[in-house]
This record gives C-alpha cells, structure tokens and sequence, in this order.
C-alpha cells in the first residue's frame, strides 16, 4: 500500500494525539501528598557522587514521610536556573553553591548557622576554605559539602622518554617543555575562558607572589610579580599547542587521554577516567601536586557547598535533610562512591578518605588546608567570583601568551577588575 | 548556441555541490563520531572522517536503553506541535489584520511586531520564569507551550505578513462584493492561496520550537519531562567529560523530525519562499 502524504500526516497526528493524552493536564490543586524536598546540584563527572547525594536525600525521604527530587545538570547550567528561579521567586528548595557564589546570591538564601554549629560541635570546624566559601557577612549562607582539587597530571612515561625528571616547580615544566614537544607530546592547559584555566592560572599567579588583590581586597594585578608570572607564560605557551587558546573544560582531559598530551592542571577526572575505561595507557597516567613557583606551591580548590532557598516551601525539611548529610555513614557513602574525585571539607572525614589507599589520588592529602578560592589572599568577595566567573585572569594571560604587551595585558585586566568595582585604594 | 542535457546537468550538479557539501557536513560528522568506539574518539592521530576500529551501536544503545532520550524526544514532539499550532493560529490573525485591514497605527504595530521578534529570547526567560511561576506551571510541558508562542508568533506573524501581502486584495474584494463576510473570505479565498506560506511559516516554527533551549532548561526540572534539547545537553556533559558519541547519535536523531517534516512539504516549502519573488 503506498503511503501518501495525507496518510502518513493522518497516521502521525493520530499517534500524537494517543501519546499526548494525560501528558497536557494542567496542574491541578494542591492535593495532600507528601512534601516534596526539589535539590539542584552540578553533575559530577563521577556519576557516582551524584547517586550518592540522591540516595542520602532518597533515605532521608523515607524517614520523614516526604519524597526527595534530585536535580543534576551540567555546572554553567546551574546558573542559568539559578537566576530563573530567584526572579520566579520558586524552585529549588536546596540549591548547590559553588565557591564564592553565595555572596552573589546571598538576598535569597536561609542562614544555616544552626546546621553548620550541630555539625561543627559533633564533628569539628570546617577547613578554612570551606569557610571562605559558605560563611558570607556573619552568616554561614551554604554548608560545605566537598572539594574538588587541581593537580597535576602527566604521562611518565612521555617524562622517561624526554629524560626529565617529574615537574616538582613551575621551572621544571619550562625546562621540559620543549623536550616533550620535540617528541610530539606537548604540555598544556587552557588558556581560554573556562574553568580549568582559571584553575590553572589563579594558583599559577599566586606562585608567582601576584595576586588580583592584597589581603584587605584593594586591586593589586598590576605588579612586577604579574609581570613576572605573564613572561613565565608567554614562554611556556609558545612550547604548547596552539589550541590551548580554545579548550573547554574536555580539552585536556581530550589531550591526555588521546594520547598526545604529556602534563596538564586538572581534577582527577582524566586519571580516573582512563584507569575506569581500562585505557591502554591507564598505568602511566600519574598525579602529582601542582608545580611550585618562586614563591611557593599554592593550591587551588572548587568548593560545593549546598544552600537553602527563601522561596522554597521544605525549608524545615531541607535544613533537616543538610544536617543528616553529616553523619559518619552519609560521609563514608559520599566519599566511598565519590572514588576520590571529591574531597571531604571537614577535616574530621578527611582523616583517613577512602581513596587514600591509591598512590595517584595521595596528593590530595593535605590539600584541602593549603587550598584558595579565587578571592585569595582576600576574603570571600562576589567582585571575585565575578572575576572568576568572567575569566579575566585566563583572558589577561591569553592576551600576553598572544602577542600584546604585559602593560597592555595588564591594562586589560586592571580595566575589567575596575569594572567590578575593585579599586586600588 | 544550445547546451546539451547532460552538460545542462553537470553544470547544476558541480554548481550545488559545495552548498550541499556544506549541508551536510554536520549531519556525517555526527554520524561517523556517534559510530565510533570511546577509544577511537580519542585517537587524534588518525582521519577523523574515518571509521577503523569498526563501528559500533553502544552510543545509540545507551541513548535509547540508558538514558530518558525516548521521552524527551516525545517531549519535544508534543510542545513543538502544540506550540506551533498555537503560534501559527495567532499570527495568521494577526498578519491578516496587518496586511488587508486599515486601522490606526497598522504601520507602527507592524514594526513592532518586528522589534519583538528581535528580542533575544535569552532576555526574555526571566520575566517569563515569573510568568510561569505565577500560573503554577513550572516544570509541566505547559511551560514550554505557553512561553514558545512569546519569540514564535512575532515570527511567523512577520513572515504571514508579507505572504498575504502577495496575494492580490481583488480575489477577497470580489468574495466580498458577491456577499462573503471578511471571514468568510479569509477561510475560503485567503487560506486556500495562503497554504505554501502558512506551511513555510509553521516550518519555521516549528523548527525554533524543537531547537529552544534556554526556556527548555530553565523551566523544567524532572528528567522525564526534558525536551531533546535540554536532556541531551545536561544529561551527557558531566563536568570536564563530554560523552561525545552519545552527544553526537543523540544531535542525530533528535535531527531526523526537521529533516523528514521539510522533506515531506518541501514542494509548498518552496513555493512559499518564492511567492512574490517573480513579478507577472
């Protein structure tokens, strides 16, 4: 039988039309069912730290005649949502707050310093940076929840090919560098407006003794140290592929894993990435602390920490559902199924993680007390996460790596920073 | 002097292969990565364009098996049609009264028509995000079709306009001296001589409809209730990985709708862009 146009438009309405029925009923009343606890976080590259947030909600659940809906999408996703729900003013009941976001968002968000004192006086204080990310204006505004850090991550056997030791400075890297580019495998990391380069290149400033600010938040880019750390770049960029200017956040995970790359600044996604899909070259992919620069090894975390909303309608619930987030066997779910790709913010659970018995995730030892937030040596400040968020520094470097001037780099980058209210005096 | 058939062909041939060529590109890279196994998608040393390890279904296997994919296609079928429809019921009203009936400020409403459609739809989701909340739709498929209609019916009531202005007002002038009412005339003479461009429009619509994004992202929450758009893009990026092969089977298919509705119409489709090109 031939099937005309009509046939085939008539057929497929038909089927519409079937499929449709009870998907466009609009909502009705209120009925009585249970509450229902709405979480918004960032999917995880790890799967599993996602399910394991989902089963702690999902277990809390069913302890308080409530259900739990556990939302995960892609982190600059969480943005978007963010901003659409604040003007709506309703959404998500526990939202997840990354670094310095709560003192952007710190209109709409309920004070947990209940929460965060019942899980200080059982389990101790939080580390440091941890504060620097959720305590905003005297208020603890999100509960830490994990870290993820930045080491870094190289092919030891492309370092054995090239006769270089293992990078231990940001000189070793230089001096290395072009012998790994002689033998095809460059270093790299992103110079480009994505967050695995300001990952790299806030820790990379500090190591240099930059900084955006000084201790008290006053504009201090413009310095002999930033000069110092742009000609460290410009050198080093030249010994990279050029497409480090254009790498999203899968850029050098991409190197790495393809085979080409031999170092790069990343969270443990490659490392582990290549060992869970059995990877032939899974063994030689190894971590390390990032590199020390002259005046230091300066380490660079991303805080997620979970915040409540004004506007949500299980602000008891949610704030009972954050507290049961801290309890020895919550934590050693979390840090069980997070395989090391997430560390612990208390130092109470960062005793003895479970992923310490792997030799490549050990850096992450003693990380978390030496780590900072972009806002570093300053306080927590949202003209930082501004920064961060707008990649100024990462636009800064790129701008030296290609071609302009450190003072016109500079100019740039003083220029932005001013734009956002930061001032040198 | 006269040219042969053949060469008449080849002419045609060579003349639209680059434009073909540039169509369709996107449509075989995407199809050769979703074909790939996760290894070769990292091998950077060989042709991209080629397949050497043997093709492979587990990209599309976890798509339809492993992941909500078969719901947020139906999804996004059902809010591309129901808001379509709507939009398109809408702008042809309104590009009927734009393009025949004279009243005040006709010129000025239809510039701002115009200026409406320019509006990027990224400035809009804000103030819809209230809209939504307020008629305690959030995170329903009624969202998505109340909301589409703000950036789709601006356009389509531009494109209607200026189709009903190629009609010759003298067939409806005559309808209406013969004692047809006006919409009467609208649905007997209009309609009839309007359908390529009506169909042209709805092809448009329907088209920035199934692509949406933004509004797709930010007002529904449950997975199940994803559109292809939103699902694909949030569930298969997770942090610094991307899941290239299924991102790519995932672009493919949700693809194929546009693809198979374009073909199917395509004669009116062409007839509707070209109305009023030729002057007789």
């Amino acid at each position: 039988m031939r099937m005309t146009r009509r046939k085939f438009i008539t057929a497929a309405g038909g089927a519409g039309v079937a499929a449709t029925t009870g998907l466009l009923r609009l909502p009705g009343a209120a009925t009585a069912a249970p509450a229902t606890i709405r979480l918004l976080s960032h999917s995880s590259y790890n799967e599993n730290s996602d399910k394991a947030v989902a089963k702690i909600g999902e277990a809390f659940a069913a302890q308080h005649n409530a259900a739990f809906a556990g939302e995960f999408i892609d982190q600059p996703e969480v943005a978007a949502k963010l901003t659409a729900e604040e003007q709506a003013q309703a959404g998500h009941d526990i939202v997840d707050l990354q670094d310095n976001l709560p003192t952007i968002h710190k209109n709409f968000l309920v004070p947990l310093d209940d929460v965060v004192a019942e899980i200080e006086k059982e389990f101790g204080a939080f580390y440091p940076v941890a504060k620097d990310s959720g305590y905003v204006d005297g208020h603890w505004l999100s509960l830490p929840w994990l870290g993820n850090a930045e080491l870094a991550v190289y092919r030891s056997d492309y370092f054995a090919q090239a006769g270089e030791p293992i990078p231990s400075t940001w000189n070793d890297v230089l001096r290395a560098a072009p012998k790994l580019k002689k033998i095809g495998h460059p270093v790299g990391f992103a110079i480009s407006q994505t967050e695995d380069s300001n990952a790299a290149l806030y820790p990379l400033l500090w190591a240099f003794g930059a900084g955006v600010t000084d201790t008290t938040g006053r504009l201090a880019i413009d310095s002999p140290a930033t000069n110092a750390a742009l000609d460290f770049v410009r050198a080093l960029a030249a010994q990279m592929d050029p497409a480090v200017y254009s790498w999203d956040d899968g850029g050098n995970n991409k190197d790495i894993l393809s085979g080409h790359g031999s170092y790069t600044i990343n969270a443990p996604s490659i490392y582990l990435r290549a060992r869970r899909e059995k990877m032939a070259f899974a063994a030689a992919i190894r971590q390390a602390q990032p590199p020390a620069g002259p005046r230091g090894r300066f380490f660079y975390v991303d805080i997620h920490g979970w915040g409540i909303m004004k506007f949500g309608s299980n602000i008891g619930l949610a704030k009972q559902l954050l507290r049961s987030m801290y309890s020895a066997e919550s934590q050693k779910l979390f840090l069980t199924l997070g395989q090391g790709y997430d560390m612990p913010v208390l130092p109470r659970f960062d005793a003895n993680p479970p992923y310490a018995a792997d030799p490549q995730l050990r850096p992450e030892l003693n990380y978390m007390p030496s780590a900072h937030l972009a806002a570093y040596p300053a306080g927590p400040d949202a003209r930082a996460e501004k920064a961060y968020q707008t990649f100024i520094i990462p636009n800064m470097f790129a701008r030296a790596a290609q071609g302009a001037s450190n003072k016109d780099a500079i100019a740039f980058a003083v220029k932005a920073l001013t734009d956002l209210g930061y001032s040198a005096k | 002097m006269v040219r042969s058939p053949a060469r008449r062909a080849l002419t045609a041939y060579l003349t639209a292969a680059p434009f073909v060529v540039f169509a369709l590109f996107p449509f075989a890279w995407m199809l050769v990565t979703s074909l790939k196994k996760n290894n070769e998608l990292y091998d950077l040393s060989q042709n991209p364009f080629l397949i050497r390890a043997g093709i492979t279904w587990e990209h599309y296997q976890y798509l339809f098996a492993q992941s909500a994919f078969p719901l947020w296609l139906r999804n996004s079928i059902i809010v591309a049609v129901v808001s379509t429809g709507a939009s398109v019921v809408l702008a042809l009203l309104a590009a009927y009264a734009l393009a025949r009936l004279r009243f005040r400020y006709a010129e000025g409403v239809s510039t701002f028509v115009f200026v409406i459609y320019l509006l990027p739809t990224t400035l809009l989701f804000l103030p819809l995000a209230r809209l939504v909340s307020e008629l305690h739709i959030a995170n329903t498929l009624w969202s998505l079709i109340v909301t589409y209609p703000a950036f789709m019916t601006p356009f389509i009531t531009w494109m209607l306009t200026a189709y009903l202005n190629s009609i010759p007002r003298d067939l409806e002038e005559s309808a209406l001296v013969d004692g047809c009412t006006r919409l009467a005339a609208l649905r007997r003479i209009v309609l009839p001589l309007a359908r390529p461009g009506i169909i042209t429009a709805t092809l448009f619509g329907f088209t920035l409809a199934w692509g949406e994004f933004i509004y797709a992202l930010t007002f529904i929450s449950t997975t199940t209730l994803k559109t292809v758009t939103a699902g694909v893009v949030v569930d298969l990026i997770r942090g610094d990985v991307f899941y290239w092969g299924s991102l790519m089977a995932g672009a493919l298919v949700a693809s194929l709708p546009v693809v198979i509705l374009f073909s199917l119409f395509l004669d009116h489709y062409v007839s509707g862009l070209t109305a009023g090109a030729v002057k007789g």
